[in-house]
């Protein structure tokens, strides 16, 4: 099993496809029941991916990064 | 006189600054040599009038003894997302087909050519910059020219710059702009085996530039040799208020210094080799050329970015999410512009849950820390630019060391895996002896770090890591 099978975003049983459907009204997306399944496949895609980030994060705490800096990330312990 | 090669930009300026061509001459050859490159498939418009105008005005300010530019006289093209007064930015998408013209170039052109360099194309792209594999479904695909003439399927130049990395190597152009995203620059660089800068993120403006994920996007270049790709790098550099994440700080000149560093002193860079998520899957072209990269530099110790999968990872999801809202409103009125190896995974970014892209922002800022620690003893790292040499164009699957790769995605998964810490790296590449294709490697400095980047870099072309243009266009 890999990290990100062991530590998976979704519940099993998640139906990336009911996801869709349901979701896409939300952001102004019409899609019809083929698009939904084309969608679908890559929010799987998407899934796997940030699984892969879940399993890494060992910190909840851990401060985002979403005006990103660089040059100003300071490693952890060392004085600004 | 039209048969004559380009030379380096470099040499290119110097002959114009001397009187010793015209670059009205220089800029017909290249107008000649860009139809006779149109097996590329790698221009999307010429400036043929444009250019013609500003070379007459660069001849006229040297007979008038005028100040010549770094880059007098010397033409360049621009990935299609770089505006260009009066045109239409296309992105390469139908989407922005009924967008307003551009009212003035981007900074990044503006700049090149406030140097003195002459804009004579706008070059192919994979779609909305949302790929590696240089197939486009409004354009056709780009065609790799280290291949172009070779028996059997034609080759990627890799993407998504990737017109602008075809045109270098097939030695029409010495400079060119692309934009790097997740590996934009540096893995069309690699493919195409030419050198490739994606300096810091912030370090250069991207005023003028159709954006794509606006916390990842940065301006990169394309050259021949890394001579060339300082002194554009140099010229690329300076304060614009078009750019709101560009970083407050003075221009740091790189090419003179470049200059001197070739000989080896106590500024050579300490260098160490990426391990780890970075060892595998490789051809065994990448793994023997990303070994003499490590042997001409002196790099005998490999280190472990522990979190570059997840980086990789995590730059997906952020890359998913902001390109699938940027594009959202319009997906969602007219799909159909756009192409299909883009449209749905762009809705799908727009349905991503905020957990996810959340997790992805605390992951950025742990790999960058990392990053960070592990430069505290080097100057900069090794690493694989791509996982094999040119693949065929078209293919989805493609077996690499016994793995079989999605090789759309994968062919970007050590240059995405590293992009979330926006250093500066360049590539420079040379031929893999089993395939003969190029194979490039990526050197990843530190941040605004950008000198001891391209010193590494000019290191390793004097060992070889260079391959000179083709010379058929």
């Amino acid at each position: 099993m890999t990290d990100a099978e062991s530590h998976p975003v979704t519940q099993p049983g998640f139906d990336a496809e009911a996801y869709v459907r349901t979701a896409a009204p939300a952001v102004g997306l019409a899609l019809d029941a083929d698009e939904a399944k084309g969608v679908a496949t890559q929010v799987e895609r998407a899934a796997q991916f940030a699984s892969i980030v879940a399993a890494a994060l060992d910190d909840p705490t851990t401060a985002p990064a979403p005006v990103f800096a660089p040059g100003a990330i300071r490693v952890k312990g060392t004085p600004p | 006189m039209h048969a004559r090669p380009p030379l380096s930009a470099t040499s290119l300026a110097s002959d114009i600054k001397a009187g010793r061509r015209q670059a009205a001459d220089v800029v017909a050859d290249t107008l000649a040599r860009l139809e006779r490159a149109a097996n590329l498939n790698a221009v999307t418009r010429l400036y043929g009038e444009r250019a013609l105008a500003r070379a007459a005005k660069i001849d006229a300010a040297r007979q008038a003894g005028g100040p010549m530019g770094a880059l007098c006289g010397v033409p360049f093209a621009a990935k299609d997302l770089f505006d260009v007064a009066g045109h239409v930015t296309g992105a390469g998408s139908r989407a922005t087909a009924d967008d307003p013209p551009a009212d003035c170039d981007a900074d990044a052109v503006a700049r090149l050519e406030a140097a003195g360099a002459i804009l004579v194309a706008s070059t192919t792209m994979d779609e909305l910059a949302y790929g590696f594999s240089g197939d486009n479904g409004r354009d056709g695909p780009t065609r790799n020219p280290r291949t172009v003439d070779a028996p059997g399927a034609p080759l990627t130049p890799g993407g998504s710059s990737s017109g602008s990395a075809a045109l270098v190597a097939a030695g029409v152009l010495t400079i060119a702009l692309g934009s790097d995203t997740n590996g934009s620059v540096r893995v069309p660089a690699a493919l195409c085996g030419i050198a490739g800068l994606k300096p810091t993120y912030g370090r250069l403006s991207r005023g003028g530039v159709y954006p794509f994920v606006d916390s990842l996007d940065h301006v990169g270049v394309f050259a021949a040799n890394t001579a060339d790709l300082a002194l554009a790098y140099d010229a690329l550099q300076g304060a614009s208020d078009r750019d709101p994440v560009q970083a407050d700080r003075a221009p740091q000149p790189v090419a003179d210094g470049l200059a001197v560093s070739k000989t080896p002193s106590s500024k050579t860079p300490r260098v160490k080799r990426l391990g780890g998520y970075f060892s595998a899957p490789l051809d065994v072209d990448v793994a023997d050329v990303v070994a003499a990269a490590c042997a001409a530099l002196d790099a005998s110790e490999t280190v472990d970015l522990t979190l570059a999968e997840a980086g990789r990872a995590a730059a997906f999801v952020i890359t998913n999410a902001e390109g699938g809202q940027l594009h959202r409103a319009a997906i969602a009125r007219d799909p159909d512009r756009f192409g299909p190896l883009v449209r749905d995974r762009l809705r799908a970014g727009a349905l991503l849950p905020a957990a996810w892209v959340t997790q992805a922002q605390q992951l950025r800022r742990r790999i960058a820390e990392e990053l960070a620690r592990l430069h505290e003893t080097t100057d900069v790292l090794i690493a694989p630019a791509a996982p094999c040499p040119a693949y065929p164009l078209g293919a989805d699957r493609w077996t690499v060391a016994g793995r079989e790769l999605a090789i759309r995605l994968d062919i970007g998964m050590f240059t995405q895996a590293l992009t979330l810490t926006g250093v500066p790296i360049a590539v420079v590449a040379m031929r893999g002896a089993r395939s003969g294709l190029p194979v490039g490697v990526q050197i990843v400095g530190r941040p605004f770090r950008e000198d001891q980047v391209l010193a590494a870099a000019a290191a390793l072309e004097a060992a070889g890591f260079s391959i000179p243009p083709e010379a058929g266009s």
